[in-house]
C-alpha cells in the first residue's frame, strides 16, 4: 500500500498525495496520485499504469469509500498516467474519464469506450466537481503534444503532471522539496530532455506566474510550496529545453 | 482480422504490412503494424495497443508461428497504440525483446513486461543487427514523441516512420498506398501541424530524410507513400509550421 498524506484540508475540501510505494520495482518510475476530494466526490489525477495498480487501490480504499471516485483526470497519454484504464473501468463502468481530445484514438488502444470520456478541448475548460469549479490549464508540448494542468483556484494548488518532475530512484519519506537548490540536479535533466519547444514552455511560465499558486504538484519527484513556486517557474523560464546531444 | 500485404521479399528478407481491421470500433485510431521477416525470425514494428491484439495476432498467426519466431518489438515511441499490448505478446513468447528509446525505459513497463524485456536506444540511434542483417534506427526526437525513433532498411530502402506521415480518415476511407499526394494532404495537415511542436526538430528530422534514399515511406496511421510521393511528402513537411496551439490560452 502506498503511503498518504492530506496537505490541504479546508471543511469538505481536501488534497490527498499518495507518495511512497516501498515495493514498486526499481525499473518502474515513481509516480504520485492525488485525490481532490469535496463533500461526497472525489477525483483522481494520473492514476498510473496497470503495474501500481493494487498499491493504489489499497491506499485509496483507506481514504474514501471507493464508490465515491467517480471521475479522474488524465494530464496526457502516456503508459506511467493512466494505462491502468481497463482495470478501472471493471471496477466501476460509469467513471468519467477527462482527456485532452486529441487522445481519445490512441487512449482507446489501452481499452474502454468513447462514452467513457469526457474530451478537454485545447483551449481548456472548467470541471465542476460537486460545487468546486477546477480548471484544466493548456500545458502542450510539455512534453505531450496534448497536456493540461488541472488548477484549484480556492486552494491555489496547481496539478503539473510531468511539469516539476524529478527523477527520484527511491520514494521520500515526505512528498515535499525540502531545498530547492539541491533539487536542481534532479529535475534539470529531465526538463531539457523531455520537454521539446521553449515557446510553449515559456507560455506556460508566463501564465501560471500570473495565477500565484501556493503550491505546485508534479506526478513524479516533490511537492514545491511558498517561494518554491516562483523560483521553480523562474527557473524553468530560463532553461533552454529540446537539447539532445548526439 | 486485419488484412496483410507484402512489401518486399528478396532472398529470406521480406517486409509485410498488417492494415484495416474491417471490424475495428470507429473510434479506435486504425494502424499499420510491419513485420520484418529474415529467415524465420521476424521483427514486429508498433503491434499497438492492449484493445486491437486480437486483430493483429489472429492476422500474424496466418503468417508465422510468433510463440517461436517473433524475437523482437520495434516501439517508435511510448503512446499506447504503439505497444501497450506488449504483456500479452509476452504471454505468447516470455523471451521476447523490446527496442525502446531510453527516455521511455521506466514508463512502458507501467503497462507490463520486466527490466530485462526493453532495450534502450540512445538517443544517437544505432545500427540494429537481425539476424545477419543490418537496419537503421533513425532518430526523430519530438516528432512528435521527446523520444522518438524510426527504422530504415537500407536494402529495401523501406523506412518505418512511425507517427510523421500519419494519416487521420474516415473508416470507409483507408487507403494502403497513397493515390494523389496533393489529395493526400487534407488527410494529414491536421495531424502534423497538432501533434508536433517543434519546427526546429521536425526540420532536422527532413534534412535527415531528404538525405536519405527512400523507396517506401511507411507511417504507423495512414497510406504508404512510393517512390517521388516520398519527397513530395518530405518537401511539403518541411515547409509546415507545426506546433501553432499556444499555452497562453485565456481564463475560461
Amino acid at each position: 500500500m502506498k503511503r498518504f498524506e492530506a496537505f490541504y484540508e479546508k471543511g469538505e475540501h481536501k488534497w490527498y498525495c499518495l507518495f511512497q510505494d516501498k515495493h514498486r520495482p526499481k525499473h518502474l518510475i515513481g509516480t504520485k496520485e492525488y485525490l481532490i476530494q469535496h463533500g461526497t466526490k472525489v477525483m483522481l489525477t494520473d492514476p498510473g499504469g496497470t503495474e501500481v495498480f493494487p498499491e493504489i487501490i489499497s491506499a485509496m480504499a483507506e481514504i474514501t469509500n471507493l464508490a465515491e471516485i467517480d471521475r479522474v483526470f488524465c494530464t496526457h497519454q502516456d503508459p506511467d498516467i493512466f494505462s491502468s484504464l481497463a482495470l478501472w473501468l471493471q471496477m466501476r463502468p460509469d467513471l468519467k474519464i477527462f482527456l485532452p481530445k486529441i487522445w481519445i484514438g490512441f487512449m482507446l488502444h489501452f481499452g474502454g469506450e468513447r462514452e467513457n470520456f469526457e474530451l478537454i478541448p485545447d483551449e481548456g475548460t472548467l470541471i465542476n466537481l460537486n460545487g468546486l469549479n477546477l480548471q484544466a490549464i493548456p500545458a502542450h508540448f510539455m512534453h505531450s503534444s496534448g497536456n493540461f494542468h488541472l488548477w484549484d483556484a480556492e486552494a491555489k494548488i496547481l496539478f503539473t503532471g510531468d511539469t516539476g518532475a524529478a527523477l527520484i530512484t527511491d520514494d521520500a519519506d515526505s512528498p515535499f522539496v525540502t531545498d530547492f537548490d539541491k533539487h536542481i540536479p534532479l529535475i534539470e535533466g529531465f526538463h531539457k530532455r523531455w520537454f521539446g519547444s521553449n515557446e510553449h514552455k515559456n507560455q506556460w511560465c508566463e501564465r501560471v506566474a500570473e495565477l500565484e499558486p501556493d503550491m505546485l504538484c508534479p506526478q513524479h519527484g516533490l511537492i514545491y510550496q511558498g517561494d518554491q513556486v516562483g523560483r521553480f517557474i523562474d527557473w524553468l523560464f530560463e532553461l533552454k529545453v529540446g537539447v539532445i546531444n548526439y | 482480422m486485419k488484412k496483410h500485404h507484402v512489401l518486399y521479399e528478396r532472398g529470406d528478407r521480406r517486409w509485410t504490412v498488417i492494415y484495416q481491421d474491417p471490424d475495428k470500433n470507429e473510434h479506435v485510431l486504425d494502424s499499420n503494424e510491419y513485420l520484418i521477416s529474415v529467415g524465420d525470425q521476424h521483427m514486429l514494428l508498433d503491434p499497438g495497443g492492449f484493445a486491437i491484439f486480437p486483430a493483429v495476432f489472429s492476422t500474424l498467426v496466418q503468417l508465422i508461428d510468433p510463440s517461436k519466431d517473433l524475437k523482437f518489438v520495434f516501439a517508435s515511441h511510448q503512446d499506447p497504440d504503439i505497444a501497450s499490448s506488449l504483456s500479452l505478446w509476452q504471454k505468447i513468447n516470455p523471451e521476447i525483446k523490446c527496442y525502446i528509446s531510453w527516455l521511455w525505459k521506466s514508463f512502458v513497463p507501467h503497462f507490463g513486461g520486466t527490466d530485462e524485456t526493453y532495450i534502450a536506444i540512445e538517443d544517437k540511434g544505432q545500427i540494429l543487427e537481425f539476424n545477419g542483417y543490418k537496419l537503421q534506427v533513425v532518430p526523430a526526437h519530438h516528432c512528435h514523441s521527446a523520444g522518438n525513433f524510426h527504422l530504415y532498411d537500407p536494402a529495401s530502402k523501406i523506412y518505418f516512420s512511425g507517427d510523421v506521415g500519419a494519416a487521420l480518415v474516415p473508416d470507409n476511407q483507408r487507403r494502403l498506398f497513397v493515390e494523389d499526394f496533393e489529395a493526400h494532404v487534407p488527410n494529414i495537415e491536421y495531424f502534423h501541424r497538432r501533434w508536433f511542436g517543434s519546427n526546429a526538430h521536425k526540420n532536422e528530422w527532413c534534412d535527415r530524410a531528404l538525405a536519405m534514399d527512400i523507396e517506401l515511406l511507411c507511417p504507423q496511421h495512414g497510406a504508404i507513400y512510393v517512390g517521388p510521393q516520398v519527397k513530395q511528402f518530405l518537401q511539403w513537411f518541411r515547409a509546415l509550421n507545426v506546433g501553432t496551439t499556444s499555452n497562453k490560452g485565456l481564463t475560461v
